[in-house]
């Protein structure tokens, strides 16, 4: 608690210092958060409220998952079955699929549950990450309710031919490697990036399921992945361009079960395809977007003991246009459609099912150049004809000075239920077709602040938020079988304060310190059928009060070092708030040494995670690893 | 203040937070109490399953004398979780038995303090335990469906008998080992039958489907509850049911004596015997509601249940017929209902997660 108090202590007396002097050319942190978005929807959505993660971050943690990053340098709430199993994410009081996750601006959950799973994406095949908190489902359509994290890959035009390779090696048996290729000319982008991956995931931990707790050995939770991203960007003439993109992975995961349980493995296969292609038209009245976006999904689940062995296979095409017209220098509107198509087939299902969807959207933008900006969207989607009701978000950001603005969205979210909730079939259960969209409402109000002081480069950004999930859909037994029904009403209210700094003694002598706090009190306010009454009003499971992260980073000349510290809450594990898991720290080490030589750059790297040995539980009875190093090496011909 | 002592006081906070974050967070390890007897032995003990998958089952002991309940037995005198999906417990002559489910092991446990004294492993998802003449034999769904012979002295596994699909309750009489073979996730109509003299195996066919509960009555009969099951179309449709009944099995010549139809669409899941084994109680699970009661003489059943409500699993106090009524909300904890020999409520109290039934006999019993 005294770490607590004295972050927030730091972040008032320097949040408060007044911030008249501009000196921009010093400044780090803020020139990243300056990148203007090249997708419409997402200048349409973006703000200084909107977190970006920073590319040090996208470096430092550029051989490890999605999950990874997000938990160490963002405060989504991260939920992972251990060290090898899934990993999702819950943003403001939210399950797992109520996040939408956005590649290159096309939502990849999952049809059929509706989830993603972090730890099959490797942030190296990334290279911007946004998220924007609260609700977005009148652009970002279904899904959106608690957040959104877009995750795009960014030509780089004029960057010649280049080369790339990065090997680390590590703990556990960790083996890392990308190779990427890249040719970049004022009208042509190519790049190729291969990447194998491979870790054993055989660390010791303390059995807290043994008498005396012994140091155990984790067995069957390796993880191997390999894949390619290759990306196509060719600009036609000054306003146009096309660009395309086209991943493929493919995942062997060993999932071990948590460590009350013997024997007990289960094998897991993912392959993916994800194909995108966009004509953009940047003009200076009319900016168009067209595109399309295909994937196709493969899962293979093998549990031998309950002689499992099922399959499940989506494709899933969405296709989208954007106008975006400007009507004056202040005013544009901006007209979507939007069809989505998946075809879902499962050991699980009766026969192959489809859904076809088509949502139409419209949006009303008010833009003063860093004065004040408005946006109001509504949309509507039809499925089969028979159209919804209408979403919609209003969001306005004003400046009261040049460094200080002020944002408030309010917003109505929806999310479709999955192909499992609607189709599922088995003598245990059975999916309910008549089930109805979840639906939400949230609201914000956020202050940030940006300020350039001599050599400090401050920017601090603190929301407040209230959420309301309802017809949340929930399985219950009916009879003698178990379907699912909209039921449940979840009341979310949290605050979100992110400060990231750095100040530059010297040329060559930099510091960075950057914090984040979130509160999140997410209650249950109505239940299902089956449900105990003593779960009402009470904290929604492994969603923690507080958490909070902080990174300390020094940049001497070439060398980057940094401390990276991550502070999760107590968590309650069951819903009537009976047994909950202590609040863990763990604390990260990152140094990074830049190599440059002519055309060759690159850098050394080392990684140390969780330096103080600390014992923590993030899922109840699934272990999690003690101190473990990486070390690597990155090489760039340019 | 100027620049200089923001910097000083901005490097201050830092380390500040660097060391203070260096704090290591020790995991409490409670010194394990010294056992005692506590009188375990004596009282019931309920399994509670706990939520699959969150290693959360666990054992509540209800003290007759006193009427009082201690919910997480195991996990406060050892400091460690019983495991994930606890099926169900039993009272050997030495120790006390926990068939863990998922977690694919037996604990055996001292009866008198409750202490752990060994994890069994190799057992594919065990089901229900009984003792016998040294031997502790444990009905297990893996592996096509087995029952594991334990040697009660080593607690090693000593033997495997393949038996029919999902092997449930098991009952020993006129020195034969029933197992009613509950057909798992799917369906099966037979007891299984080892003569434990020899080893040797017969299987008796029902005339029903789904038989999971075993209990043996006062004249040595061997009664079986066959829960039925629903029937779907290649669609997963439901088009009709197999009914439930109770049949009572001459354990001496494997022969059915009495078949009493139950019901012919619902599917009571458990069955008991009062201590004097002259009165059978049957129903509990999901979708069925109600507790209903036969003496050992009927022909025929009572439509009526003896105690209504939506349990999800029961017991009966064989020293004093109390009926242990086990309700099992989502998300929550459970509750025990007791109600007297004449289906009067008693109290409540809160037990475990999924709370399905438990055993109320005493050691030498």
């Amino acid at each position: 608690m005294t770490y607590y108090k004295l972050l927030v202590f730091w972040l008032i007396i320097v949040s408060a210092l007044d911030s008249f002097a501009q000196e921009p050319d010093s400044i780090i942190v803020l020139k990243q958060v300056e990148i203007k978005a090249e997708r419409i929807l997402e200048e349409q959505t973006h703000t200084r409220s909107t977190q970006v993660i920073p590319k040090v971050s996208l470096k430092t943690y550029s051989t490890n998952t999605l999950s990874d990053l997000l938990s160490k340098t963002t405060n989504i709430t991260i939920n992972q079955y251990g060290a090898s199993g899934l990993s999702s994410v819950s943003m403001r009081g939210g399950n797992a699929n109520h996040t939408a996750i956005l590649w290159n601006g096309f939502n990849i959950q999952d049809p059929l549950n509706g989830g993603f799973d972090l730890s099959l994406s490797t942030v190296n095949l990334i290279d911007e990450i946004d998220i924007n908190y609260g609700g977005n489902s009148a652009l970002f359509g279904s899904g959106a309710m608690g957040g959104s994290i877009q995750l795009n890959n960014k030509a780089k035009y004029n960057s010649n031919f280049g080369v790339g390779f990065t090997q680390s090696i590590g703990s556990f048996g960790k083996r890392n490697s990308l190779f990427s290729i890249s040719y970049g000319n004022k009208k042509l982008f190519l790049r190729t990036r291969i990447f194998y991956s491979y870790i054993k995931n055989d660390f010791e931990y303390k059995n807290y399921a043994k008498k005396n707790y012994p140091i155990d050995t984790l067995e069957n939770a390796a993880i191997k992945q390999y894949g390619f991203l290759q990306e196509v960007s060719y600009k036609i003439n000054s306003k146009n361009e096309i660009n395309a993109q086209l991943w493929y992975q493919n995942n062997h995961s060993e999932i071990a079960p948590n460590m009350t349980v013997i024997n007990g493995y289960a094998t897991q296969y993912d392959e993916f395809l994800r194909t995108a292609v966009a004509y953009i038209r940047k003009g200076k009245k009319l900016d168009l977007e067209i595109r399309n976006g295909l994937f196709f999904t493969k899962l293979q689940f093998i549990k031998p003991e309950i002689n499992l062995d099922a399959n499940h296979s989506s494709l899933n095409n969405i296709t989208e246009a954007i106008a975006n017209y400007k009507i004056t220098k202040y005013h544009s509107v901006l007209f979507g459609i939007n069809n989505n198509f998946i075809k879902a087939e499962s050991d699980n299902y009766n026969n192959a099912q489809k859904l076809n969807k088509t949502a139409l959207f419209l949006s009303y933008k008010y833009s003063l150049n860093r004065k004040a900006l408005f946006t109001a969207n509504i949309r509507t989607e039809a499925v089969d004809a028979e159209f919804k009701p209408f979403t919609f978000g209003l969001k306005g950001e004003y400046y009261i000075l040049k460094s200080l603005s002020i944002n408030s969205s309010i917003s109505k979210n929806y999310r479709t239920p999955s192909f499992n909730d609607l189709y599922w079939l088995g003598a245990y259960g059975k999916g309910n077709p008549n089930l109805k969209d979840e639906h939400g409402y949230s609201a914000d109000l956020g202050a940030n602040h940006r300020a350039v002081i001599k050599k400090l480069g401050i920017e601090t950004n603190l929301s407040v938020y209230y959420s309301r999930l309802s017809n949340l859909i929930h399985w219950q037994p009916e009879g003698n079988t178990w379907t699912p029904k909209n039921k449940k009403l979840v009341d979310t209210k949290g605050v979100e304060l992110r400060v990231n700094s750095n100040y530059k003694f010297t040329k060559k002598t930099s510091v960075f310190l950057n914090a984040s706090y979130t509160y999140t009190d997410s209650q249950l306010k109505e239940k299902a059928d089956n449900e105990s009454d003593n779960i009402l009003n009470k904290q929604l499971i492994y969603i923690p009060f507080y958490q909070a992260n902080g990174l300390i980073g020094l940049q001497y000349k070439k060398l980057r070092g940094d401390i990276i510290v991550k502070y999760v809450g107590q968590r309650y594990t069951t819903a009537d708030n009976t047994n909950w898991l202590d609040k863990y720290i763990i604390t990260d080490l990152s140094l990074n040494y830049t190599v440059n030589y002519k055309k060759v750059n690159g850098s050394l790297f080392f990684k140390a995670n969780n330096i103080f040995n600390t014992y923590y539980m993030i899922r109840e009875w699934f272990p999690t690893p003690l101190i473990n190093y990486e070390i690597g090496i990155n090489i760039n011909y340019n | 203040m100027t620049m200089k002592t923001n910097l000083l006081l901005i490097l201050a906070l830092a380390a500040g937070l660097f060391f203070t974050a260096c704090k290591k967070e020790s995991v409490e390890e409670e010194p394990t109490p010294e056992p005692v007897d506590n009188g375990y032995a004596e009282g019931i003990l309920i399994s509670n399953e706990g939520a699959f998958g969150a290693g959360n089952g666990s054992i509540s002991y209800f003290d007759t004398d006193k009427n009082t309940i201690t919910n997480e037995l195991f996990k406060t005198v050892n400091n460690i979780p019983l495991g994930d999906v606890v099926q169900s417990v039993y009272r050997g002559e030495k120790y006390t038995y926990v068939c863990v489910n998922a977690s694919n092991k037996v604990e055996v446990i001292n009866s008198k303090t409750f202490e752990a004294v060994v994890t069994i492993t190799g057992l594919p998802q065990p089901r229900y335990a009984i003792e016998n003449d040294g031997k502790l034999y444990v009905s297990c769904w893996g592996n096509g469906g087995q029952i594991k012979t334990i040697d009660t002295e080593s607690n090693l596994v000593i033997d495997s008998i393949m038996v029919g699909t999902g092997p449930e309750g098991i009952a020993i009489a006129a020195n034969k080992l029933f197992v009613a073979n509950s057909g798992g996730f799917g369906v099966d109509s037979t007891i299984s039958v080892i003569d434990l003299s020899n080893n040797n195996i017969s299987t008796i066919i029902l005339d029903a489907y789904n038989p999971g509960s075993l209990a043996v009555d006062a004249s040595s009969n061997v009664w079986v509850l066959a829960k039925g099951n629903i029937i779907y179309d290649a669609s997963w449709n439901p088009i009709g049911h197999n009914p439930s009944k109770l049949f009572s099995i001459n354990s001496t010549t494997n022969s059915i004596g009495k078949t009493i139809n139950l019901f012919a669409d619902k599917h009571p899941a458990r069955m008991a015997i009062s201590g004097n084994k002259e009165r059978i109680y049957y129903g509990a699970g999901y979708g069925f509601t109600g507790i209903f009661k036969l003496n050992i003489h009927d022909t025929s059943a009572d439509p009526n249940p003896f105690i209504d409500g939506d349990y999800y699993g029961f017991l009966v106090n064989e020293n004093n017929v109390e009926i242990f009524a086990l309700s099992a909300p989502f998300g929550a904890n459970g509750l025990l209902t007791r109600y007297a020999a004449n289906g009067d409520k008693i109290d409540e109290n809160e037990v475990g997660v999924f709370p399905n039934g438990g055993v109320s006999k005493r050691v030498g019993q």
